[in-house]
């Protein structure tokens, strides 16, 4: 317990430094536009940011990427409440009761609910994790070959399971990530594979190309069909503050939506967006008057909302404890902590005190900043909504082409870039998610060298999986994932 | 609906040790490329597949690819420029004279953001900049 308040304290002496404030600052006000503008997301910023990442200290660096990454989810919601448009996936459920409101002229409340309920909720995720997250390391260390195999297994059953649509598309997905990971020299032996007999793939595809390609391009080519036109009429705003009542009957709405989001977050491919619509069921569920909820129930704003934001810290969890990214956002960071040849993991905390501490402290920061940011400002938001969508994509595909050629001054690159947005498009248009190929692509590497370790460990028997009791209870666990869902359509069916 | 049938099936290098994984990984592949084709089969085809204009996004596609190999040689403003401009003129068909004024801008607010601003190395080219 000491420990954690040194650490702690620690953190802060390396987060509140001018240096660190300004990127943390830079982070959240990046975010917050972000979410606003439908169209570009977090991901696609956050990976934008990796040349500049990679030339910095590596704990200024983290601590602005994070603040793109949680800013985003306070972002999100202005444009759902207001436009019925979600600024990303986060949000979709904000638009549900969150535009009712909107309608009926609470805005102003539902935009402050929501700031509030995201700060509430954010800072109490970040309590969590800093308590949580050391001890936790402390477990992981248990962890060898044999178990991350069996957890990374897992993980992608889960993401498989969670991305929404076809599970077989989401397999397949993955399994693409991994054959692209393969390309380059293999992490073993160092033998190359797939390079054809060129130098420039020896070193793999690069991380920032494919991702900026699939996302970034990708959406915007996806938007290319309406001509890039959106057509965007906001209704009034006035009143900002909300009742003493809505805070009461908020209030409870925000702490579960805390813990929820918070403690699913933690799971691989559960991202922010699906605590979201967990705890909207939720508060359904437990209310007195479920009636209300669709038709501008404030804790149908306030539950998903808090939500998110506890999500994001506790997507961190799994980063910084195990080196595991459980969503494509994560992922991204730990791509700039590779960067810096810092692994995360149990011996992050440490090896890279100040990277750990210094990051977890920015984020109180960082959400203090965001509900100045949001609460206050959020008329200059809505401005920025009011600028057609065709001025600004153009722009951002400059930004994106000139940002993945800055990452290695490697025009190539681009061509990669360009390359995978036609992928992410195509695969967009046959229903296949993005999200598996990314995770598997930066995980593979780590995926391919347990698995040989564990089975140079057994020499080359499948059993060893079967004899550690941790790694016997993750695939039982992911047995259950893979089972559980057609048990119970069968159920389903048979009741019928 | 288009079935994606790109079952790889290949697993080079047969050595246990490097070609392990990117087999296991091409059997994965080509076994959900069967099951999507088996799918596919049994499934209606999707009404009105709402009209793609996917020429237009291999163009772009082609030209965000052609920009990566023409700004060593044009250089980053002049480059910068030609594509806003095409993105305006020709995908989004805005107006000539504003999308010239406009791609100008960008172009040179871009070159001042990147060139100085955060100091990215960026090819000059013809404009010597």
């Amino acid at each position: 317990m000491t420990e954690i308040l040194a650490g702690i304290a620690y953190g802060f002496s390396v987060s509140l430094s001018p240096g660190n404030l300004l990127a943390c600052f830079i982070g959240v006000l990046t975010g917050t536009i972000v979410g606003v503008l439908p169209g570009i997301g977090p991901i696609v910023t956050m990976s934008l940011l990796l040349p500049i990442v990679m030339r910095i200290d590596p704990t200024t660096g983290i601590i602005a990427m994070a603040g793109v990454f949680y800013g985003a989810m306070y972002g999100g919601s202005t444009t759902s409440i207001l436009l019925n448009l979600p600024g990303e996936a986060a949000s979709v459920v904000t638009c549900i009761d969150g535009h009712e409101m909107a309608k009926r002229g609470r805005a102003g409340p539902a935009l402050a609910i929501s700031a509030i309920g995201s700060f509430v909720a954010g800072t109490l995720g970040v309590v969590l994790l800093t308590f949580l997250a050391p001890p936790f390391a402390t477990l992981a260390l248990a962890v060898g070959p044999p178990e991350l195999t069996a957890i990374l297994v897992l993980s992608f059953v889960l993401v498989m399971q969670f991305s929404g649509g076809s599970r077989v598309r989401a397999a397949a997905s993955a399994f693409l990530g991994f054959i692209l990971a393969s390309v380059g020299l293999d992490p073993v032996e160092a033998s190359p594979r797939f390079t054809f007999g060129t130098f420039t793939l020896l070193d793999g595809i690069g991380f920032g190309p494919l991702v900026i390609g699939l996302f970034g391009v990708a959406e915007m080519l996806v938007n290319l069909e309406t001509r890039w036109r959106l057509v965007t009429t906001l209704p009034r705003i006035s009143g900002l503050w909300p009742t003493g009542d809505d805070f009461r009957v908020a209030a409870p709405a925000i702490a579960r939506g805390g813990l929820i989001g918070f403690f699913l977050g933690i799971l691989p491919g559960m991202g922010a967006s699906i605590p979201t619509f967990v705890s909207y069921s939720v508060e359904k569920r437990l209310s007195k008057h479920p009636e209300r909820f669709g038709h501008g129930a404030i804790e149908g704003v306030a539950a998903p909302e808090s939500a998110n934001n506890a999500a994001t810290a506790g997507n961190l969890v799994p980063l910084l404890t195990l080196g595991i990214a459980p969503t494509a956002a994560t992922a991204i960071l730990m791509a700039g902590f590779l960067t810096h040849g810092v692994a995360p993991g149990p011996l992050l905390i440490q090896n890279h005190p100040e990277i750990f501490w210094g990051v977890v402290t920015s984020m109180y920061t960082g959400n203090v900043m965001l509900l100045i940011l949001n609460l206050p400002l959020v008329a200059v938001w809505v401005r920025l909504l009011m600028i057609p969508q065709v001025y600004l994509v153009p722009p951002v595909l400059l930004v994106c082409a000139v940002g993945t050629y800055s990452i290695a001054t490697n025009p190539w690159d681009v061509v990669v870039m360009a390359a995978f947005g036609l992928l992410g498009y195509v695969m967009r248009k046959l229903d296949f998610p993005a999200v598996p190929l990314i995770l598997a692509f930066v995980l593979g590497r780590i995926f391919e060298e347990a698995l040989r370790q564990s089975l140079s460990m057994s020499l080359g028997s499948f059993a060893i999986f079967l004899t550690r009791p941790i790694a016997l209870a993750m695939l039982f666990a992911t047995l259950a994932v893979l089972v559980l869902p057609l048990i119970s359509t069968s159920w389903r069916r048979l009741r019928l | 609906m288009g079935v994606a049938a790109h079952g790889l099936g290949l697993g080079s290098l047969s050595t246990p040790g490097p070609g392990f994984f990117p087999f296991l990984n091409a059997v994965g592949l080509g076994l959900t490329a069967l099951i999507l084709i088996v799918q596919a089969r049994y499934q209606a085809r999707r009404d009105g597949e709402s009209g793609s204009h996917w020429p237009m996004v291999l163009g772009l596609a082609m030209g965000i690819a052609a920009y990566g190999i023409l700004v060593d040689h044009l250089g980053f403003p002049l480059t910068s420029f030609l594509f806003l401009l095409l993105c305006w003129v020709v995908v989004a068909r805005e107006p000539l004279r504003r999308s010239v004024i406009l791609a100008a801008v960008m172009a040179a607010a871009a070159y001042l953001l990147f060139d100085r601003l955060l100091g990215v190395r960026l090819p000059s080219g013809l404009l010597g900049l």
